[in-house]
C-alpha cells in the first residue's frame, strides 16, 4: 500500500513529491469532470475557468500528500467545491457589478466585428442549451451533479460513482429522477419557474 | 459541510434531500433514462413498450429526454471545453499564488481567441546593444501638426497609425480584457479597468521558449529559425 498509486497510468506515488509529468498527466485525466463540478456548484457570475485555476493550483500543492488512491476523486471534488463556495462567499460584492456590465462590453465586442456571428439554427440550439442549462441549475445538488457529469462526454456511471462515492445503482437513480424533474421543469408554465 | 480539500478522507456530503430509493426496475423514468445512456437490454425495451402500450406520452417523453441530454451534453461543453486551456501552474507559482491569494491567477477575464494565444509562453530576449525591447517600451508622442497632443486617445491613435507606417504594429486586438469593475463613486455608471491589446511585430537575434528542468526550474531553451520555403520564417 505504500507505493498504492492514485491515478492510474497518471498517478502520482502516494506520500512522494509528484513531478511535473504525472501531475500533468493526472490533470489531463480529470481536468474536465473538476469543471463539471464546479459548474454544477459555482455562483452564475463565476467563470469555471477562474475557478478552475485556483484547483489547479490546490492540485500542484497538495495532492502529493495524498495517502489513499481511492481518495484522489472525492478529493478532487471537494477542492473544486471548496473553490466554489468561497468564490461565492468573496464575490458576492462583485456579482452585481460584473453582471452588469459583462454583456454589455461582449456585445459591444461582437459589435466591434470582433466575432463572427452564428448562423439562425446554431443561435437556436444554443439559446435552448442555455435555457436548459439555467432549468439544470435549479435542481437540488444530488441531481444536478451527476446529471452535469454525465453530460461530460464519455463519463460512465461508475466513473460519476467513484466521484460522488455512490454505488452505480444509486447515481443511476438519481439521473434517472434528475432528467424527469428537469422534464417538468422545462414543461412547467414560465410563471413557475424560479 | 466537510469540504477541507486538504483532508483526504473528506468527501463532502450533498445528498440531503435527496431521494435514493431504487425506482422499480419497470420504472418508465428509469426505462427512458437507460434508453437516453443506451444501456437498455432486450428485456428493458420490451417492458419499455409495455409502458407506452398503457401510457403513449412515454414515446414523447423517451424523445424529450433525448433532446435534452443532447442539449445539456452542449450546453456542459461550451463551459467544460475551456477546461483544455487550463495548464497546472508550476510549483513556484502555485506556492506564490497561495501565498498571495486570488490576486495572482484567475484575475484577468478574458472573450474571444487571444485567451488561446496568450497562453503561448515564448519570450523573445533583444541583444542588449540594440537597446530595450520595442515592446516593452512606450511609444515616443510626437506632437500632431498643431504641435500638441490633445488627448491620451490622440496619442494612442498616433502610435498606432506612426507604428503601421513603420510595419511594427499589425494592429489592436478587438477583444478588450476586462481586468475589474466597479460601480462609480457618483453612481454614474461603472469604473472598468481594461486591457486594450497591440499586435507588434520585431526582429529578434533569438527566440527562447521557456522549459522546465527536472527539478521543476524555469529554464530558457534557444529556438532554432531557419526560413521556410515560403518566405515566412518557421520555428523549430
Amino acid at each position: 500500500m505504500d507505493q498504492q498509486r492514485t491515478a492510474g497510468a497518471g498517478g502520482v506515488p502516494a506520500g512522494q513529491p509528484p513531478d511535473q509529468e504525472s501531475l500533468r498527466a493526472l490533470w489531463q485525466e480529470h481536468r474536465r469532470w473538476v469543471a463539471a463540478i464546479l459548474l454544477a456548484h459555482k455562483p452564475s457570475w463565476a467563470d469555471v475557468d477562474d475557478l478552475l485555476q485556483e484547483v489547479a493550483v490546490a492540485v500542484v500543492r497538495k495532492v502529493g500528500d495524498l495517502r489513499d488512491a481511492n481518495s484522489l476523486k472525492p478529493w478532487l471534488r471537494a477542492v473544486a467545491i471548496n473553490a466554489a463556495n468561497a468564490a461565492a462567499r468573496g464575490g458576492k460584492k462583485r456579482a452585481a457589478s460584473l453582471d452588469a456590465i459583462g454583456d454589455s462590453v461582449v456585445a459591444g465586442r461582437i459589435a466591434d466585428g470582433g466575432a463572427v456571428p452564428d448562423g439562425p439554427e446554431t443561435v437556436r440550439i444554443r439559446d435552448e442549451a442555455a435555457r436548459l442549462m439555467t432549468l439544470a441549475m435549479q435542481l437540488p445538488d444530488g441531481y444536478r451533479e451527476p446529471l452535469l457529469m454525465k453530460a461530460v462526454q464519455g463519463m460512465s456511471y461508475r466513473e460519476i460513482g467513484e466521484v460522488l462515492g455512490l454505488p452505480e445503482t444509486t447515481v443511476e437513480t438519481r439521473i434517472a429522477r434528475g432528467r424527469r424533474m428537469l422534464r417538468e421543469l422545462a414543461e412547467a408554465p414560465e410563471t413557475a419557474k424560479v | 459541510m466537510n469540504t477541507d480539500p486538504n483532508n483526504p478522507n473528506a468527501n463532502p456530503s450533498l445528498h440531503q434531500g435527496v431521494n435514493d430509493e431504487a425506482l422499480p426496475r419497470d420504472d418508465a423514468d428509469l426505462l427512458i433514462s437507460r434508453a437516453v445512456d443506451g444501456r437498455t437490454s432486450a428485456a428493458e425495451w420490451v417492458l419499455l413498450e409495455l409502458a407506452a402500450a398503457q401510457d403513449p406520452g412515454v414515446w414523447r417523453r423517451l424523445a424529450q429526454a433525448h433532446r435534452d441530454q443532447a442539449l445539456l451534453v452542449k450546453g456542459v461543453s461550451r463551459a467544460v471545453d475551456v477546461s483544455d486551456h487550463i495548464e497546472l501552474p508550476t510549483p513556484l507559482e502555485a506556492e506564490r499564488h497561495a501565498s498571495e491569494g486570488r490576486s495572482v491567477l484567475g484575475r484577468v477575464r478574458t472573450w474571444g481567441g487571444w485567451a488561446a494565444a496568450a497562453m503561448l509562453v515564448i519570450a523573445f530576449v533583444m541583444q542588449t546593444r540594440q537597446g530595450p525591447s520595442p515592446s516593452t517600451t512606450m511609444p515616443q508622442s510626437k506632437p500632431t501638426e498643431a504641435g500638441l497632443l490633445v488627448s491620451a486617445a490622440d496619442a494612442f491613435k498616433t502610435y498606432l497609425d506612426k507604428g503601421k507606417e513603420e510595419g511594427r504594429v499589425l494592429g489592436e486586438v478587438p477583444d478588450q480584457v476586462l481586468v475589474d469593475s466597479r460601480p462609480a463613486e457618483n453612481g454614474n455608471g461603472y469604473d472598468v479597468v481594461y486591457v486594450r491589446q497591440v499586435v507588434e511585430r520585431a526582429r529578434v537575434a533569438d527566440l527562447y521558449r521557456f522549459s522546465h528542468d527536472e527539478a521543476g526550474r524555469a529554464t530558457p531553451v534557444r529556438l532554432q529559425a531557419r526560413p521556410a520555403q515560403g518566405s515566412q520564417p518557421t520555428i523549430y
